[in-house]
């Protein structure tokens, strides 16, 4: 049996005159999980948000967001999803029960059930001492915890969250991570997370798509992501590893290349295979192996590899 | 979509009266107009042009710039309409709010003119001070509505009270013109002239609807 899709955008495109913002845009998100959407600025990202909650009207191609065509019934899909946009849209001049309160209003929340699901998110997020203060006075870190809040007020099936921990130091950034994280996965949200921060998508993310000039890239899990960009390499240790081993490893077919010194060396492959028959090489030439160890591209390198990918294929013959 | 408009309202209500930084703050600030109005209109010879006509343009065009392009210039505005309220809540919410804000203070104007009136014993009938309440409620409708268009595209603050500022000179001369013309023409009158600026409010506020798209709104 499939899981349910929370999200599903079909051939999806936005244009804005000559600018094709969104290009093509096909994938599916399912239910529960958060994914991330990763992509330089200008990408398409936000569009795809816009498109998606029925703020804009693509050029062509349809979507769904729990199971509801945006399209149609863009309210219907407001109605179930939750949103902290790139500023956390809250009210400066009101106080943090307020814009909460403001909120739960507008999604028709019962007045108690509003109220002890606002004490809730408060005591959750650390905010309940600070729940007369006026927004307006409050650090980033805060505003974001509080538009987090907002966003879960209602207990939304889906939640977008463009770039939550942007311009946020560390410590707050680790938490705010920490808030999503357990929440979502307390509450069954299903996320659609924004980011350029690929640390924070390859922790969350159960699922990414790489997006640039708004056009997908690249889809998958963070691993097959990682092991489908860049080239797999081995890190070798030792001694013995100098000018002579390095020329047996670059006879080698499955070898693309070869660095380092007598005591370290990275071979990058051209495609993964067993790293026996090279550290043999190695030891017949007289190598004294101490350790080697298999490394596959981070996701920043795979994120980069297939940018610069996209660039090249971009570039004018 | 009452409910929407109730708590948009509610929202810009409690804004408009922070904006000064506390409540109490906020309620000073809208007595002073309504002490200087007040004695403006209790005190006000018969035959000059009747201040409580501007009244309600002054007070009203005073915040309504606020509306939409206040939403949009503190990026507000995005997570606003990503809500379920429909566009027509969104509008009614702020028109009903800064009606709600400007038509208060125009009332409470009217009422300490009414009474400086009767202290010095100027000219200023219980039937013209009712007049006035209705008039001041369909002028401040009618303000909110133009004040609501304008701010809808507009990319400031600034910018919308700037056209507004424009807008306001063919406003206060309708508005002074109808009161004028009430006065002398009765109650019928009276009655014509209201339906007629109620209808202009009417308009203003269908073609707001007709122009609220939240792309563009986002987009612009």
């Amino acid at each position: 049996m499939t899981a349910p899709v929370a999200i599903r955008a079909s051939a999806l495109r936005k244009q804005f005159g000559d600018l094709i913002a969104v290009d093509n845009l096909t994938l599916e998100v399912p239910a529960g999980t958060i994914f991330g959407f990763l992509g330089p600025n200008g990408a398409g990202k936000t569009t795809t948000i816009r498109l998606l909650l029925g703020l804009l009207e693509p050029t062509a191609g349809r979507a769904e967001v729990a199971g509801i065509d945006v399209g149609r019934r863009g309210t219907d899909v407001r109605r179930r999803v939750g949103v902290l946009l790139e500023y956390s849209g809250l009210y400066e001049r009101l106080s943090a029960y307020d814009n909460l309160e403001f909120y739960g209003r507008l999604w028709h929340m019962a007045a108690s059930a509003r109220r002890a699901r606002i004490d809730e998110l408060l005591h959750h997020f650390g905010l309940a001492d600070r729940r007369d203060d006026v927004v307006g006075s409050w650090s980033r870190g805060m505003r974001q915890k509080l538009g987090l809040a907002r966003a879960l007020l209602h207990g939304p099936e889906v939640l977008f969250l463009d770039e939550p921990t942007a311009g946020l130091d560390p410590v707050a950034a680790v938490a705010l991570r920490e808030d999503l994280e357990r929440l979502t996965h307390e509450e069954d949200h299903t996320v659609f997370l924004t980011t350029h921060n690929l640390d924070e998508a390859q922790r969350l993310c159960q699922g990414l798509a790489v997006i640039d000039r708004g056009r997908i890239l690249a889809t998958g899990d963070p691993e097959s992501l990682r092991a489908g960009q860049g080239r797999p390499g081995l890190v070798v240790t030792g001694s013995g590893l100098g000018d002579d081993a390095q020329a047996r490893l670059r006879a080698r077919p499955e070898v693309a290349s070869v660095h380092g010194g007598d005591h370290r060396l990275e071979i990058e492959l051209r495609q993964a295979s067993s790293s026996a028959p090279l550290v043999r090489l190695l030891v017949e030439g007289g190598a004294d192996i101490e350790e080697v160890q298999k490394t596959t591209p981070t996701l920043e390198e795979a994120f980069l590899h297939l940018l610069n990918a996209e660039e090249q294929q971009a570039q004018p013959t | 979509m009452i409910h929407d408009a109730e708590t948009v309202a509610w929202k810009d209500l409690r804004e408009l009266l922070l904006r000064r930084g506390s409540l109490r703050r906020g309620v000073v600030g809208g007595l002073i107009p309504v002490l200087v109005f007040g004695l403006g209109l209790g005190v006000q010879p018969r035959g000059a042009f009747p201040i409580v006509a501007f009244l309600p343009v002054i007070l009203v065009s005073g915040v309504v710039a606020d509306g939409f392009a206040g939403e949009r210039e503190r990026h507000t505005l995005e997570t606003l309409l990503a809500t379920p309220a429909s566009d027509r809540a969104l509008l009614l919410g702020k028109v009903v709010a800064y009606v709600g804000y400007g038509w208060s203070l125009c009332l409470g104007s009217i009422a300490v003119g009414a009474l400086i009136a009767a202290a010095v014993g100027a000219d200023y009938a219980p039937e013209l001070v009712a007049f006035d309440c209705a008039f001041t409620s369909v002028v401040s409708v009618l303000t909110a509505a133009l004040g609501v268009l304008v701010s809808l595209r507009a990319e400031t603050v600034r910018a919308a009270a700037r056209t507004l500022g424009l807008l306001n000179i063919p406003l206060l001369l309708v508005a002074g013109a109808a009161r004028a013309a009430t006065v002398d023409a009765g109650v019928v009158g009276g009655a014509v002239s209201l339906v007629v600026l109620g209808g202009l409010a009417g308009v203003l506020f269908t073609v707001a609807e007709g122009r609220f798209r939240r792309g563009r709104l986002l987009l612009d």
